[in-house]
């Protein structure tokens, strides 16, 4: 038989997807900056991918998804035959009412495409004709924590690799001098937890889990020299390192010598690259303002949205902003205001930034969270307040840029936004498979195999969602 | 069957042939050469999963492979590769005809379709799964193959180099084969003490006598532990959301006292699976059950919690297959195994043995309280103490009882001569509130003015009350709830009553009527309650809900549509019989549903529990219902009291219930008694509340029945069979001799024939040492694992494993005593392109240090590490917390990890894990250079060394033997000297970094010259760095 080693470079070479557990192999076999594919299946519209998390699950009745027949019933018990046999949580599903809340919002009509949109996002509605409105997704997880595990890793149990490590698994950077999946998120928001396997590797290789950009002084964790040892210093001990290894490896022979130093010049040059890529100083202050005033302040979402177009810039494959607060399961009025304050401009400004500057053509930015909202109350509907629960069945996603048509106002709800009227609709699965395709991967031969099984991102499942593509 | 176009032939002939010269003696193993072909390319399609098989055909027995294809032909004609339709299929070149399919992207290679047509050829024997084949009773050990060897080891390894065309190394220069002895069985390097005593050993011994030294050492047991934690994904936390802490730290501490007294692993297996249910089980062995409740659990509000039970089992039932067989069962949970023989009914025939335990499915959000089924861990001086708590409550009641015997004399009197006037008083009431001038969301309180009731006038509505249109009732909506404030936080060692007037118009299937807790899931029900299930009345004491609790159940459903008085008592007795139901004052006909509380029912987040009526957080309230008259005591009514409380001056005919008013009112002696019974209640159960309590496994009376969920899901159980639990039947027979509970499974799993269980222990133990298993599917015994590189080895040293009665110091001993862990590691370029990944072990092993062991060596070289075996987890992070504790104790929170060692590729630790990932990454170097712990540690061995008299090139030295284990050579050491120098220059300029960098850490070396401190931390940290340092050669 083939010995592992030869057999994996063969099929890296002929685009055959992954075959052998690399796990037996260490480091250093698959080329970084082409992954393990060596190349994109098919011609890949986008290079890279932005997407700005909304965790939480944000409100579809006061964002996108405008419902004026519920006016109508606003009060009254949302009736039996639309909630039909989906689940709900046990915050509310033992409740003895569910009365219909509708949304007090306006909702107008924006651009060529005629985009409807709910004044709570102004900003947004100006980029209406760049974005590909989903209003269709779906999923089968009702809390947060399976929600957000399968939104991120194409399954609801932990353990699967998140869909940033996957591509830089399949794919590698665009530049080894930064971590090829980087993650941000907003400081000083509440919310349900997040946590590190949701950009994590799962049973891929650890060098694939996302990276934390941090708002501090040191960006990545131990990324400055202890005690400020200037980069002269640290450039003698690495010059010594690799010396003394030369003489090590005379006697020992051992290729992962070769490899675990060029890991420590490379984790010298991103001790560069990473502090030019976060030092916003340069920027202009047309810049600044298309953000909004909240991005100079570092750890801010515009402040972040801004980070991830520099990074964008540098070649980084997959940039991830968590942005939480969006579970208004009481005071969801105010509370989506709010939330729609923090991010509606710097989200836009990120798609016209990416578009003047050429990027936004080979860039997919993506915004979206793990389910929707319920269109009965949670808890007491008064003259003014009301909360919703979580909702699977329906809840909208947008993407702009690298391959997307934009305008396009993709899938309908019925009247209550709880159950999905079109026949255009997009489960968690065909998300992926249309977020690889747009990549160049064809999501059925990107596979690894752990525990005897072959595994992908969308499992057996996912299909390309056209539609939305140009 | 499509035909090959004839040209088409030609080629694939010719390009046979030439395969073919190249290997045309070579007898083909169904299990060496073939299986790995079918199993990875053709049983997803055409393997044992008889619900999901396409063109009918299935691949994996020889009887379905050569059976006749309606007429056609049979996929395999033994012998016979041109009669074959499979061959046909796979050399195909038309797309629509191939096979694999194109689409499936697993097209077979030359030398596959070459290897099958072989086997055909020489009559396509099939081969029972090598893993499955019963161990021999004996296994040869072969002739000598070259000189040194020591064991039977180096005999086989040896035999396979021959046949390999290598040779064995040379042995590894002593002071890198005492590192690395070291290492793989402590995790630590040798001190230069312990160096220097091993050279001083001149015995023809001395290094055996080490192994036997290092064997017995403490560092031995922690590091046999880690690999145990990583399998049994121990975490001192829940994991999923929101990730709680948890106490489980002394079930790692039964880990390290078994692994210290050598304990058998037969012992060792049957004590965690099934401790609870072996013959005279003591503490030690129920606590070892801990091992199946170390899975993830959730408390995610809103969660459904029999779809989290269910993950909980199925995790128990996943590990164990993982740990003890080495299958990966977790396949079959949804459908038939694609590629072994195991279906989705021995899934859940499996899972059976994990399914009756009496447990939630969501631990409490609002409280701190132990999942049940739990048991308190206790030392000898704090069992002693509970043993004296126990005898003087015995003696309490015994009192209570000869008080009972004594008073009859006095009752007789006062009953019967007229001393009582035949009037009951009510004593102990403390509120009473009779909603009649309930107004404005506020009830008046009768007894207490003070402390008022209040509703929602919203959703509560003021209606006719129980007397009538005289009388105010309140109707519930089921969401708003009346609440009554602080009243009644009765803990359970007290008596207490309540009664109340309901009214409901239908039999709820669950309506939470009256309650005082925080919640229901969210809280395990802590507390007391009353309610409705399926019409029937429901009271109940609770600590954690289920499991830990008293409850009872009226046996009849409540009248609809008519008003009526519950009242219940409870007597302090923590027993179910301690409850009583009255319905109009008459007692209910119960049935006790659950009768074991050992903990407090109290919760005082003072704000958010009150006793309250009609509706409960996230629960069912009593929706449509009316209710009136809420009364509260707190003692015990006696049923004269009921009656009395119910309808004013209703006699009662029966002398037994004058005599206990009697007791209760009007004797001094049975008051006292009765006091001192309540005040050694509360002693005994404050203390019991005080001990640390651990999530253990303890059966349920009756059996709780185990469907097969279809598609793995909890909501779609097939009601149709009731599984027994029972292990893979075709692993290996499990007769009648076998309880049928987790002690027959763990019988059944060390039985001396059992195929699985000594080869996936064997080759775990050696993956500890040369870092790959002889299987290098660790977790993965199967047809998709790998076959193993030394087959007839792995089957001889799980003989000798069972043969020794388990042993796992000898079977360690016997690895690191061969040859071929002794020799050298080191290689050629032409060694490396033969075997790159050192299957057939022509060298000695190497690999990176773990995530611990990098930090502890780092710790240890600094002599900063200490602590004796076992004890609570601790906290480096925090300052305040242990710092130097090796990292086995570091406490392990899932979703907050150490960063540095998820870096080094420690798993989460979130299911289990028999392997550790070995990658090397750019973050990894950051950690190393500049990680604060490991300056620390760098900083604090710089001042080790400068302390220690001898000129720069001496202490150079001394730093290099610390951390590499040898000298550093001339060349080297000149490199360092170069280094050194332009360190001193570099911190002599620069002061301040100096200064800063030797004030990192908690413990700081006392060296006065900041800045030689710093260089010699740069170079003492430049070793750290070097691959002598991180690996293990």
């Amino acid at each position: 038989m083939m010995d592992r080693r030869k057999f994996l470079k063969m099929s890296a070479a002929l685009g055959a997807g992954q075959l052998v557990n690399s796990n037996a192999l260490g480091a250093g076999v698959i080329d970084p900056t082409q992954g393990v594919l060596g190349g994109a299946h098919m011609p890949a519209t986008a290079k890279r991918v932005i997407y700005l998390y909304m965790a939480g699950g944000p409100s579809q009745f006061e964002t996108f998804d405008n419902k004026p027949v519920m006016k109508k019933w606003h009060g009254q018990d949302l009736p039996k035959s639309i909630i039909g046999e989906q689940r709900l949580t046990g915050m509310s599903g033992n409740q003895s009412s569910l009365p219909v809340a509708a949304n007090p919002y306006q909702f107008s009509k924006h651009g060529e495409s005629g985009m409807e949109v709910s004044e709570l996002l102004p900003h947004t509605a100006k980029i209406v004709d760049e974005i590909a409105l989903v209003k269709t997704m779906y999923t089968e997880a009702i809390n947060h924590g399976p929600a957000n595990t399968f939104m991120q890793t194409g399954s609801q149990i932990a353990g699967r690799p998140s869909m940033g490590a996957w591509l830089d698994y399949g794919l590698g950077t665009g530049n080894p001098n930064l971590p090829p999946f980087v993650v941000m998120r907003t400081k000083g928001k509440g919310g349900q937890p997040l946590f590190a396997r949701l950009w994590g590797n799962g049973f891929l290789p650890s060098q694939y889990q996302g990276v934390m950009f941090r708002p501090e002084n040191d960006p990545v964790l131990f990324l400055n020299n202890p005690g400020g040892i200037a980069k002269s210093s640290r450039r003698g001990v690495l010059d010594a390192l690799r010396r003394l290894e030369e003489l090590n490896q005379e006697k020992v022979y051992d290729p992962q010598i070769a490899s675990r130093l060029a890991q420590y010049e490379m984790a010298y040059r991103m001790q560069g690259s990473v502090p030019e890529a976060v030092d916003t100083g340069n920027e202009t202050k047309a810049t600044f303002d298309l953000y909004g005033a909240d991005s100079k302040t570092p750890g801010t979402f515009a402040n972040n949205c801004l980070m991830a177009r520099r990074l964008a810039e540098r070649g980084v494959k997959f940039i991830q902003l968590y942005h939480q607060g969006w579970d208004q399961h009481g005071g969801c009025p105010g509370g989506v205001k709010k939330q729609c304050k923090d991010v509606d401009q710097a989200s836009a400004a990120l798609v016209m930034d990416l578009k003047q500057r050429g990027l936004l053509e080979d860039t997919l930015v993506i915004w979206g969270g793990e389910f929707g909202r319920t269109a009965y109350s949670q808890g007491k509907l008064t003259k003014d307040n009301y909360g919703r629960d979580h909702h699977p069945g329906c809840f909208p996603t947008w993407f702009a840029g690298g391959g997307i048509k934009g305008g396009t106002i993709y899938g309908e709800t019925d009247d209550y936004s709880y159950n999905i009227a079109s026949e255009d609709k997009m489960h968690v699965h065909d998300f992926h498979a249309t977020v690889l395709h747009l990549l160049g991967i064809d999501h059925t031969r990107l596979s690894f195999k752990f525990q005897g099984r072959s595994f992908r991102l969308t499992d057996v499942h996912g299909h390309v969602k056209h539609k939305i593509l140009s | 069957m499509g035909i090959i176009p004839h040209h088409m032939k030609v080629f694939l002939l010719t390009f046979l042939l030439c395969l073919n010269a190249l290997a045309a003696e070579d007898k083909i193993s169904f299990n060496k050469h073939i299986r790995p072909i079918l199993s990875d390319k053709c049983y997803f399609c055409h393997g044992p999963d008889a619900a999901d098989i396409k063109g009918k055909l299935q691949l994996h027995s020889l009887e379905l492979a050569t059976s006749d294809r309606d007429g056609e032909g049979a996929a395999i004609v033994p012998g016979n590769v041109e009669k074959s339709l499979l061959w046909h299929r796979i050399t195909s070149n038309d797309p629509e005809e191939v096979m694999p399919p194109p689409e499936r992207h697993t097209a077979l290679s030359a030398k596959e379709i070459e290897t099958m047509r072989k086997w055909i050829e020489q009559g396509a024997k099939y081969e029972k799964l090598w893993s499955l084949i019963p161990l021999p009773k004996k296994v040869d050990v072969p002739e000598k193959s070259f000189d040194g060897d020591h064991n039977a080891i180096d005999r086989f390894v040896h035999q396979a180099l021959k046949e390999e065309n290598l040779k064995p190394a040379p042995e590894a220069a002593p002071d890198m084969l005492l590192r690395r002895v070291y290492l793989s069985l402590t995790g630590l390097v040798p001190t230069v003490e312990q160096i220097a005593q091993f050279k001083a050993d001149k015995s023809s011994k001395a290094y055996e006598n080490l192994v036997d030294q290092l064997l017995q050492s403490q560092g031995f047991t922690e590091r046999l532990a880690v690999d145990w934690m990583d399998l049994a994904r121990y975490a001192d936390s829940y994991g999923y959301q929101r990730d709680n802490a948890r106490t489980v730290w002394p079930w790692r501490d039964w880990v390290l006292r078994s692994f210290e007294q050598n304990m058998p692993y037969d012992q060792f297996v049957h004590q965690q699976l099934a401790g609870d249910l072996m013959p005279n089980s003591n503490d030690e062995m129920k606590l070892a059950t801990a091992f199946n409740r170390l899975h993830m659990q959730k408390n995610e509000g809103g969660s459904i919690p029999e779809e989290f039970r269910v993950e909980y089992v199925a995790d128990r039932a996943q590990t164990a297959a993982t740990a003890f067989l080495g299958l990966t069962m977790e396949c079959c949970r949804c459908h038939d195994h694609k590629y072994d023989p195991i279906s989705q009914k021995d899934y859940f025939s499996t899972f059976a043995f994990f399914n009756n335990i009496d447990e939630a499915g969501l631990y409490s959000y609002f409280t701190k309280s132990v999942p049940s089924p739990s048991m308190p861990i206790m030392a000898e001086a704090e069992k002693v103490m509970m043993r004296a708590k126990e005898a003087k409550l015995a003696q309490a009641e015994a009192r209570v009882a000869a008080v009972k015997g004594s008073e009859k004399i006095a009752f007789d009197q006062w009953f019967q001569n007229g001393d009582w006037d035949g009037a009951v008083a009510v004593k102990g009431m403390i509120g009473a509130f009779n909603f009649d001038a309930a107004d404005k969301g506020k009830i008046p309180n009768q007894h207490a003015p003070k402390s008022l009731g209040t509703y929602n006038a919203a959703y509560s509505k003021l209606v006719e009350g129980r007397t009538g249109k005289a009388g105010k009732g309140l109707l519930l909506d089921g969401d708003s709830e009346l609440s009554f404030g602080a009243l009644g936080p009765f803990e359970r060692h007290r008596d207490f009553s309540l009664s109340l007037w309901v009214n409901t118009p239908v039999h709820h299937k669950r309506a939470v009527i009256l309650h005082r807790t925080r919640a229901w899931t969210d809280a395990a029900s802590r507390g007391y309650e009353l309610l409705m299930i399926n019409g029937k009345l429901n009271v109940a004491l609770v600590h954690f809900n289920p499991g830990n609790e008293i409850r009872i159940q009226s046996k009849e459903k409540l009248s609809l549509n008519a008003w009526k008085q519950i009242t219940v008592t409870y007597d302090g007795s923590s027993k179910a019989s301690g409850l009583k139901l009255y319905l109009d004052g008459q007692p209910v006909a119960t049935e006790v549903l659950k009768d074991h509380l050992t903990k407090e029912i109290y919760y005082s987040a003072k704000k958010k529990t009150a006793l309250k009526v009609g509706a409960r957080f996230r629960d069912n309230g009593f929706k449509k219902s009316k209710v009136d008259e809420l009364r509260v005591f707190d003692r015990r009514l006696t049923r004269l009291e009921v009656r009395e409380n119910f309808s004013m001056g209703a006699k009662s005919p029966d002398e037994a219930e004058h005599f206990a008013y009697y007791l209760d009112n009007e004797s001094e002696a049975y008051r006292i008694a009765f006091k001192d019974l309540l005040a050694k209640r509360k002693d005994l159960n404050e203390y019991r509340n005080g001990r640390n309590y651990m999530m253990v496994m303890k059966e349920m009376p009756k059996r709780r029945n185990t469907y097969l969920l279809t598609r793995g899901l909890y909501s779609t159980p097939d009601l149709s069979e009731v599984l027994e639990p029972s292990p893979p039947k075709k692993v290996f027979p499990f007769g009648p001799e076998y309880s049928r509970d987790r002690l027959g499974l763990a019988k059944w799993l060390t039985h001396p024939e059992h195929p699985l269980t000594a080869r996936v222990a064997v080759n775990r133990y050696w993956q500890m040492i040369f870092g790959n298993g002889l299987v290098t599917t660790t977790n993965d015994f199967g047809s998709q694992g790998s076959y193993p590189s030394h087959p007839e080895m792995l089957d001889y040293l799980s003989r000798s494993f069972i043969a020794s009665g388990w042993d796992v110091q000898a079977l360690v001993k016997q690895i690191v005593m061969s040859q071929t862990f002794r020799q050298s590691s080191n290689m050629s370029a032409e060694l490396h392109d033969r075997d790159p990944e050192n299957k057939w072990l022509a060298r000695g092993a190497s690999y990176y240090l773990s995530a611990e062991m990098l930090r502890d060596n780092a710790l240890h070289t600094a002599g900063l590490l200490g602590g004796d075996l076992g004890g609570a987890s601790v906290n480096p992070y925090n300052p305040q917390g242990d710092l130097y504790r090796r990292s086995l104790y570091t406490t392990w929170k899932r979703n907050a990890p150490s960063p540095e060692m998820l870096i080094f590729g420690a798993p989460r630790r979130q299911v289990c894990s028999v392997k550790r990932e070995k990658t090397s990454t750019p973050l990894q170097p950051l950690v190393l250079m500049n990680s604060p712990q490991v300056i620390e540690s760098c900083q604090n061995m710089a001042g080790l060394i400068l302390s220690h008299k001898a000129d720069d090139t001496g202490k150079i030295q001394l730093a290099f033997v610390k951390l590499a284990g040898r000298e550093a050579s001339p060349n080297e050491l000149e490199i360092l000297t170069k280094l050194l120098a332009e360190q001193r220059v570099y911190f002599k300029g620069s002061p301040d970094v100096a200064t800063k960098l030797t004030a990192m850490g908690k413990v700081k070396a006392k060296q006065k010259d900041k800045q030689e401190l710093a260089a010699w931390t740069v170079i003492v940290n430049t070793i750290m760095n070097l691959d002598g340092f991180y690996m293990l050669r």
